[in-house]
């Protein structure tokens, strides 16, 4: 009974594969360009922008072209979408990309990136260190900010909105455009 | 004979059709070369960049681990490609560790070593939940599930991990991590059926509570197919189980997250038994039908003391209850955890923690198996200590520590480990360890007789009780193991780890033929459990996971394995070589190809049923296929092919209870929708 009705249950199964594949091969891709992305590639195209809409300290640049050194703590997926801004202009400076494996590593970036993998301890250190040399930091943890950090990502019904601290951004010496400023989350009124 | 030679002929030529159909079929797709590559987005403004919907996609290239341990990780899109379906399906992915598949219903599992139904040395945890049952120290597969969409990571470590986690953390530790809630927001349905996977319908909903406070609830529900046995007769082992849980994290203050989870699950499990009985005809096949049901709740505190120091402190209770022709089964435990993690100074990371177990268990008294007293109390208390130190800058870092644990069975055990791990360069990392654990008794072993046959003697023909039987001396098996490894990470796209092992086993289970009893018109043969075996294991694996382009990764898994064992008769023989070779092809950014050959080396089983005491299963290679196409971003429509090289093939069979049952191909549709 049973071995006569499963090869018609294949043959049935072949062919529904057939079907789809000749139908998917058929059709054109219906996923709309533009509308959606993978998490960190958005990510890394806001922290370009962040790079564009705030402003140093003079003193941090020895000259008007050094680069911007952004640093990302993060694992192999998050440095992938990363690398994408490595040489980037931003007018007269391009961004270096570079990985942060423990907190050692980090240095005195001018963007420093932490993803949401860093232990709460480890965050700490990080942060408290970044005020020394006006790091933007930026991060994508519920109260980042709270914990000294400057700007932090949170997802709203699937799109990225992000947090801006006015008064650690301040602490830091980091002034934000009012454009950054009229797109932000702002979490602290001055 | 004639016939199944026929049978054979006709499937090999259904399957080279199908081959055929998918070779045809993919040929098509590439020959189009709508291969995609990732979207740039940097030239999008942030007005534009806040309008775009995002996805989180795991890890693509496996992350190069800091432990010193033999690690490996599947992540939640090693889970979606493979189609696998049970948990125990997707630990084929991982090299060392063997996978076999009893029946329909029923898997053998271990890490670097033989393996059977009973297989007594793995720690395997759910969300930092012990699922392993003290009753045979081994664990019941086929309960152990949740919403695999959900799954984040299964973190699998060969070796021991008693260190941190205490006994039974032998051979390896498996942890299986479900997402955060704020991971799994809105709803998920998938819907599917096949030949072997009747019908299965999924559902989650994800929710916000609350600033940083989110939800999520799943239903699962499936019905799966019998196999057959060698003769091609059905199996009878259908099975179907329902499942339903929760979870639940906030993050509440800055320095204070909460997680609260639990499950409930009810399932019927078919098998087909062979039971002793003490008259004629002395053995009777039994369609057994199962129950299993159990639950669980959890909690969670993490608290940040300071930017150097945090604690957690978990505690859980959980219920199983297993009523089978031969054992009627309940369990409840309780489990209370802390640890607590903090820096001294630059070197030291000092992690300590302290454990409270306690489980009660209550047995039914059945022909087939006793447990006396039928109901016990375990209490289990343990302190752990361990400390990294770096011992040279960013270069090379000590870790020394040891588990102290008190257990009812065999009173205090020590398990110390020492692991160094050296990271010439960041893409580099070299390390050895040096680690003893022991697997305490189990129930059984110290409790139970367990009747395997009866036979009539001659001349008198009065029925003689072949059983196993429990011994209040049995003692822990100790393992002392000596492991090293290698892991190189070539620019982001090839990855490669490799690790060595030498196992020294001492004390194992071994079982001595006892001097004939007389009892109530019957005689009793009994083996009793003792500790006189020993056994050396020794072998290594190689992961290694390569995206040669934007659109084709691969993940390649070798493990040989090999022992040196005293009693031999005993013990069943690893399959020395297992390779698994998943190949992800991202035919189209809506359309994945995923293809997964495995092969296993022959193995030998203990097998009472036979003249010599083993049973050899035949080594097999066989081939997963799957296809998902998304035809819009909320909705996937997969196709999946499992076991496609052979109508049927024998993986390894069970030592008591049920028959030789070999494992069909299947194939299922599934549809999945998010919103």
């Amino acid at each position: 009974m049973q071995t006569a009705t499963r090869p018609i249950i294949q043959e049935t199964m072949v062919l529904l594969v057939s079907a789809l594949l000749l139908g998917t091969i058929c059709s054109t891709p219906t996923v709309v360009q533009g509308e959606t992305g993978e998490e960190y590639a958005v990510k890394a195209a806001f922290v370009l922008n962040f790079a564009r809409f705030f402003q140093w300290p003079e003193s941090v640049f020895s000259s008007p072209i050094e680069p911007y050194d952004l640093c990302v703590m993060g694992d192999e997926a998050i440095m992938e979408a990363f690398w994408t801004l490595q040489g980037k202009k931003i007018r007269a400076r391009t961004i270096q990309v570079r990985r942060a494996a423990v907190p050692d590593e980090v240095g005195t970036p001018h963007l420093l990136f932490i993803s949401k993998k860093i232990d709460r301890p480890t965050l700490f250190i990080i942060l408290g260190k970044a005020r020394a040399y006006h790091g933007l930091t930026i991060g994508e943890v519920p109260h980042f900010t709270q914990f000294s950090g400057v700007i932090n990502f949170l997802t709203r019904q699937g799109r990225l909105k992000f947090e801006i601290s006015r008064r650690i951004a301040d602490i830091q010496g980091l002034i934000p455009s009012s454009r950054l400023l009229k797109l932000a989350i702002i979490v602290d009124e001055q | 004979m004639i016939d199944s030679a026929n049978r054979r002929c006709r499937l090999k030529r259904r399957f080279i059709k199908q081959l055929f159909y998918l070779a045809s079929a993919v040929l098509v797709a590439s020959g189009e070369s709508a291969i995609s590559r990732e979207k740039d987005f940097t030239g999008l403004s942030i007005e534009e960049l806040m309008g775009i919907q995002v996805t989180s996609v795991s890890k693509k290239v496996q992350n190069l681990s800091d432990s010193a341990a033999a690690i490996f990780v599947i992540t939640s899109d090693d889970l979606r490609h493979s189609g696998v379906t049970s948990i125990a399906e997707a630990l084929r992915m991982v090299p060392g560790l063997t996978v076999a598949r009893i029946d329909a219903n029923k898997w053998a599992v271990n890490s670097r070593g033989a393996t059977s139904r009973f297989s007594d040395k793995l720690l395997v945890l759910m969300d930092g939940r012990s699922v392993y049952t003290p009753s045979f120290s081994g664990v019941y597969w086929e309960v152990q599930d949740t919403l695999l969409e959900d799954v984040e990571r299964i973190e699998v470590i060969r070796g021991p991990g008693a260190t941190l986690w205490g006994a039974n953390a032998v051979n390896g530790v498996i942890n299986v991590i479900t997402k955060h809630t704020a991971d799994t927001l809105g709803g998920l349905v998938s819907l599917g059926g096949g030949n072997r996977e009747s019908a299965f319908a999924n559902a989650r909903y994800g929710f916000t509570l609350g600033e940083g406070t989110h939800g999520r609830c799943y239903v699962k529900a499936f019905e799966r197919d019998e196999f057959a046995f060698e003769t091609g007769e059905g199996a009878n082992d259908d099975w179907n189980m329902v499942r339903s849980g929760f979870r639940m994290d906030s993050h509440a203050t800055a320095n204070n997250s909460f997680t609260v989870q639990g499950d409930i699950y009810s399932g019927n499990i078919d098998q087909q038994i062979e039971l002793a009985t003490r008259s004629v005809p002395y053995s009777l096949k039994v369609d057994d039908d199962t129950d299993v049901s159990g639950g669980n709740l959890l909690g969670r505190w993490q608290h940040t003391l300071s930017s150097t120091s945090s604690f957690t402190l978990q505690v859980y209770y959980d219920n199983t209850h297993r009523k089978e022709a031969f054992a009627d089964e309940k369990r409840e435990s309780v489990d209370l955890d802390f640890q607590h993690g903090l820096a001294l100074g630059k070197r030291h990371t000092l992690l300590w923690g302290a454990r409270y177990r306690t489980t009660r268990d209550n047995f039914s008294q059945e022909l087939a198996a006793q447990v006396v007293p039928d109901t016990r109390r375990d209490d289990l208390f343990s302190l752990f200590l361990q400390d990294e130190i770096m011992i040279a800058d960013n270069r090379v870092w000590l870790t020394l520590g040891s588990k102290f644990e008190y257990n009812d069975y065999t009173g205090f055990e020590v398990q110390p480990s020492a692991r160094i791990l050296f990271t010439p360069h960041p893409g580099h990392k070299l390390w050895a360890s040096l680690s003893r654990a022991v697997r305490t008794p189990s129930r059984v072993e110290r409790d139970a007789r367990v009747v395997n046959r009866i036979f009539p003697m001659p001349p008198n023909m009065i029925p003689v009780e072949v059983t196993l039987a429990g011994n209040p001396d049995f003692d822990s098996e100790e393992l002392m193991a000596y492991e090293i490894g290698y892991r190189f990470l070539w620019f982001r796209d090839l990855s490669m780890d490799l690790s060595g092992f030498y196992n020294d086993y001492d004390n194992l289970r071994f079982l001595t033929q006892g001097d004939l009893i007389a009892a109530q018109g019957t005689l009793e043969l009994p083996n009793y459990f003792n500790n006189d075996a020993s056994a050396r294991t020794y072998g290594g694996e190689l992961a290694l996971a390569w995206q040669t382009t934007k659109w084709l990764k691969l993940n390649l898994a070798y493990g040989f394995l090999d022992s040196d064992q005293d009693n031999d008769e005993q013990i069943g023989q690893e399959p020395r070589h297992q390779v698994s070779l998943r190949t992800a092809i991202k035919l189209r950014n809506d359309l994945d190809l995923n293809l997964w050959l495995r092969h296993v080396d022959n193995v030998t089983v203990i097998h009472p049923e036979s003249p010599n005491g083993l049973y050899q299963v035949n080594d097999y290679t066989t081939l997963d296929l799957s296809l998902a196409w998304r035809p819009s971003e909320a909705m996937e429509i997969s196709v999946v092919g499992q076991n496609l090289l052979d109508s049927s093939h024998m993986e390894i069979i069970q030592e008591y209870f049920t028959h030789p049952t070999e494992v069909k191909s299947g194939i299922y549709g599934k549809i999945t929708y998010r919103f």
